[in-house]
């Protein structure tokens, strides 16, 4: 690729070739093989999004402060200090350029590494359109004995114009080394840190002005992104519930809460069928066909350039203007890159960089009855838990609408502890206390699924990681990248079990059942990134699964994703029956890929 | 380029051991659609916005305070604000359910969406539009909606961008030929969830909606109240129409290219 730069010439120069046609010649060139690149757009970098959803903050988790005394048999069980509930999330390179140095586990980063900025931070939560704050469904707890919180049953998710005051908020972005590099498993570095003061939620006229309230928008941030580190938000709401010697007398809670971080990062090549890999699901039209393959076709832009020895004019036939005036025509009518929602391109295409990075965060688990699951209530509380079962299930489905490749699947699993309530009024629930002891197994999958309003049907796997007993690395640990210790408190009281988060790769794979070939680059054995995307009839036709040689089970005609775990021998009977499986407001999944322009 | 959110759960089931378990507690982020009574607040406010959203009346459910059938339905809002301009491409909502019908399923989420034996109030039979018991229901209402500029807070002066309304779901039917049963399509891993294949209802929505710099978008979902003995509408979705089904909420935005 050329970047495009016009000579300067001081006055009096004589002109050449050199001078007038040869710039445009290389323009000509880019654009009739399709290689116009990042470095010659004035816009070059694309825009994706993390966004997390959470149905509810709560005092089934300590934001507040909590009495030191003993809980559910438990000494000391929250200290004396409120706890920021955190969500962790990575964005590592495409495959191409994911590389690291096995001895020293230290990354290795090229100019190709993609540079990624975050831009934006923004939170939204559901007031009722309405100036107040909602009741929780939490009572406050007994200051003496400490008691577990009770359900309210009297006032419970009625609004509230007293105490909008528990809406003060702080939002962190923090930073740290992933263990898998070496790093430590406390947070490093508080990259962005934002007060949200709840003044402005009390206006009837306008709760976000200025960027700050309802929704919050933080804008223009300018946050370089390491790509190999891992990242988190962290929310602290300390008035949320009721504080010792504090003007507020209830507790509240943060509803529907939609948190987005808009990133941007340089344009990077759309991935191809070829290499460094062959790319699994890819349609054919694109890379085996005649047509539509960016690399082979392309525009006939043709500069001529004046005979030798003859004079550069500006409007004949060879003229500088005349030229110009061949190229401006090409630019007026844009240049194409990218895809259609239906994975078709464009007949003729000249943009070499039209993909960024793409992030899909699925929520798993999330929006439990006791803010997670836990030892003591799951059995029989949970979905399918009754009767003759006895595992945990979980599913999400996400339409495809756009196509894109994916690259990454990470799971980002939550042990943060949490307070159950008990809704019955009865007493004796103990606090979701320490991570699971027992040899639960968690299985993880994410497939493509096609027969959503169709006549087919089938799934083709994508990802897959089947790990167990969480308290033996040999076999829970063999895909982690990362432990995360987010609180401080209870971290500490958890001695031997004080991480609050894990990371971990979900490897992707040719099959259900069947291993990744080794062939991708990632943190672990992966197999080569793979083409999702719904299709027409053209479009149908795919490259086979990289690492099996099958064809895809969603025959080119994948409508959805889903995002499927479960959760198997669990401690039904266990040592201690505080034993977290699943964290406050569930695990993530981060299907993380390359999309394009559309 | 394209971004993608999502949303969504598995609410607790309705029926386990245990008289503490039930799925009266808690629903968040569902909330009621009417602001009119307040108990907690010592000096409560006037209420700004006694309707959340707009276009979410269903049959047989009055929103008007002074109608004698007067109550709340439940609603679910996601706001998405854009410092940008951006184009809303589409909306997908996921009702998921059980394939009860599959041997190997032992059902938790049945929901059946046709009227009971008691037809909506003013929607009984002569009237205008009739509804009887075995009708498709027309009780769950999906609408976005774009606040104003100049008064962004009044949900009166919202522009509403897309509403589904007064429509049976129970044409959107995830599939239209029940998915196979467990064990007879090749599953992905981890193979055999206890609810059988996809199913239930996907709604999709194209939008292809610009939204206009600084501008703040909610997707509200409503749902039917939950029904009492002392409210005759024979709801399918009874007294927590909430935990009746799995959820699912897929918003698909183009956002800009930038420098």
């Amino acid at each position: 690729m050329t970047k495009i730069r016009r000579p300067n010439l001081t006055r009096g120069t004589k002109l050449l070739v050199e001078h007038t046609h040869a710039p445009l010649v290389a323009i000509a060139g880019d654009l009739n093989t399709a290689s116009v690149g990042e470095e010659n757009l004035t816009e070059n970098k694309g825009t994706f999004r993390v966004n997390l959803h959470i149905p509810y903050l709560a005092n089934d988790y300590a934001f507040s402060t909590y009495t030191s005394q003993t809980y559910g048999g438990v000494a000391n069980a929250f200290g004396a200090e409120g706890e920021p509930f955190s969500i962790p999330f990575t964005l590592p390179p495409f495959q191409q350029q994911f590389s690291f140095d096995n001895t020293s586990k230290e990354p290795v980063v090229t100019e190709a590494t993609p540079k990624i900025t975050m831009t934006e931070l923004s939170l939204s939560f559901d007031q009722r359109a309405e100036p107040v704050s909602i009741v929780d469904f939490v009572t406050p707890q007994a200051a003496a004995p400490a008691t577990e919180p009770l359900a309210n049953t009297t006032t419970a998710y009625e609004m509230d114009h007293d105490e909008v005051s528990a809406y003060n908020i702080q939002l962190s972005i923090w930073e740290k080394k992933p263990t898998f590099f070496n790093g430590p498993v406390d947070i490093e570095r508080t990259v962005f840190n934002a007060p949200i003061s709840s003044d402005n939620l009390s206006g009837t006229f306008d709760r976000g002005v200025g960027g700050v309230g309802n929704p919050t928008i933080l804008r223009d941030l300018g946050v370089p992104i390491d790509p190999f580190k891992t990242y988190g938000i962290s929310i602290r709401m300390p008035a949320l519930g009721k504080l010792a010697g504090a003007p507020n007398v209830r507790n509240h809670a943060l509803v529907s809460v939609q948190i987005s971080m808009k990133f941007k990062s340089t344009m990077s090549e759309r991935d191809i069928y070829g290499s460094p890999y062959n790319l699994s699901n890819k349609p054919t039209k694109d890379t085996n066909g005649a047509i539509r393959d960016a690399a082979v076709t392309g525009l006939s832009t043709t500069i001529l350039t004046p005979a030798p020895q003859t004079i550069i004019t500006a409007d004949d036939t060879t003229g500088v203007n005349t030229q110009i005036a061949t190229i401006d025509e090409v630019y007026r009518k844009k240049l194409s890159g990218g895809y259609t929602d239906n994975a078709e391109v464009a007949a003729m295409q000249q943009l070499a960089d039209d993909s960024c990075l793409e992030v899909i965060s699925v929520p798993m688990f999330n929006n439990r009855r006791q803010g997670g699951i836990y030892a003591d209530t799951w059995d029989g509380v949970e979905p399918y838990t009754s009767g003759a079962r006895a595992d945990l299930w979980e599913r999400k489905i996400i339409p495809l609408f756009y196509p894109f490749v994916i690259h990454h699947v990470v799971l980002a699993w939550n042990w943060q502890r949490f307070i159950p309530v008990a809704f019955s009024g009865a007493s004796g629930l103990v606090p979701a206390w320490e991570q699971c002891q027992t040899a639960m197994t968690a299985e993880v999958g994410v497939g493509l699924g096609t027969g959503m309003k169709g006549d087919a049907f089938g799934y083709q796997q994508v990802a897959a990681l089947s790990i167990s007993d969480p308290k033996t690395p040999a076999t829970w640990e063999t895909h982690l990248i990362d432990k995360i210790k987010t609180t401080r408190n209870w971290a500490a009281q958890r001695a031997g079990t004080d991480i609050d988060w894990e990371m971990h790769q979900v490897p992707l794979v040719p099959g259900a059942g069947v291993a990744a070939s080794g062939n991708g680059s990632s943190w672990f054995s992966t197999n080569v990134p793979m083409f999702a995307g719904k299709a027409w009839s053209p479009t149908a036709a795919r490259t086979v699964m990289e690492g099996s040689g099958a064809a895809s089970r969603t025959f080119g005609q994948e409508q959805f994703l889903e995002v499927r775990m479960k959760l198997g021998t669990l401690p039904v009977a266990p040592a201690n029956s505080g034993e977290v499986i699943v964290g406050y407001q569930g695990h993530w999944v981060y299907i993380i890929g390359k999309k394009s322009i559309t | 380029m394209p971004v993608t959110y999502f949303a969504g759960w598995t609410p607790p089931p309705s029926v386990v051991p245990g008289a503490d378990v039930t799925r009266a507690t808690p629903r968040f982020p569902w909330q009621e659609s009417l602001n009119a009574s307040q108990t907690v607040s010592t000096t409560p406010g006037p209420i700004t916005n006694p309707q959340r959203a707009k276009g979410y009346k269903i049959p047989g459910v009055q929103t008007i305070e002074e109608d004698t059938l007067y109550t709340s339905q439940m609603m679910w809002t996601t706001c998405f604000p854009f410092s940008a301009p951006a184009i809303l491409k589409k909306i997908y909502v996921h009702i998921g359910r059980d394939k009860d019908a599959d041997p190997a399923v032992t059902s938790e989420y049945n929901l059946n969406p046709v009227y009971g034996g008691v037809a909506p109030d003013g929607f009984a039979a002569g009237s205008t539009v009739a509804l009887a018991a075995g009708d498709p229901t027309l009780d769950f209402v999906v609408t976005t909606e774009v606040s104003s500029l100049f008064s962004p807070e009044d949900r009166s002066r919202t522009d509403v961008e897309v509403t589904r309304n007064h429509f049976s779901f129970s044409n959107d039917l995830f599939r239209a030929v029940p998915w196979p049963n467990i064990g007879s399509f090749t599953d992905m891993n981890p193979a055999g969830w206890p609810g059988g294949g996809p199913f239930g209802w996907m709604i999709p929505l194209n939008v292809d909606v610009p939204l206009h710099q600084n501008s703040r978008l909610r997707v509200n979902l409503a749902l039917p109240p939950g029904t009492t003995t002392s409210y005759p509408y024979n709801s399918p979705w009874g007294g927590t129409p909430w935990g009746e089904a799995q959820w699912g909420l897929t918003v698909v935005v183009l956002e800009e290219i930038t420098s």
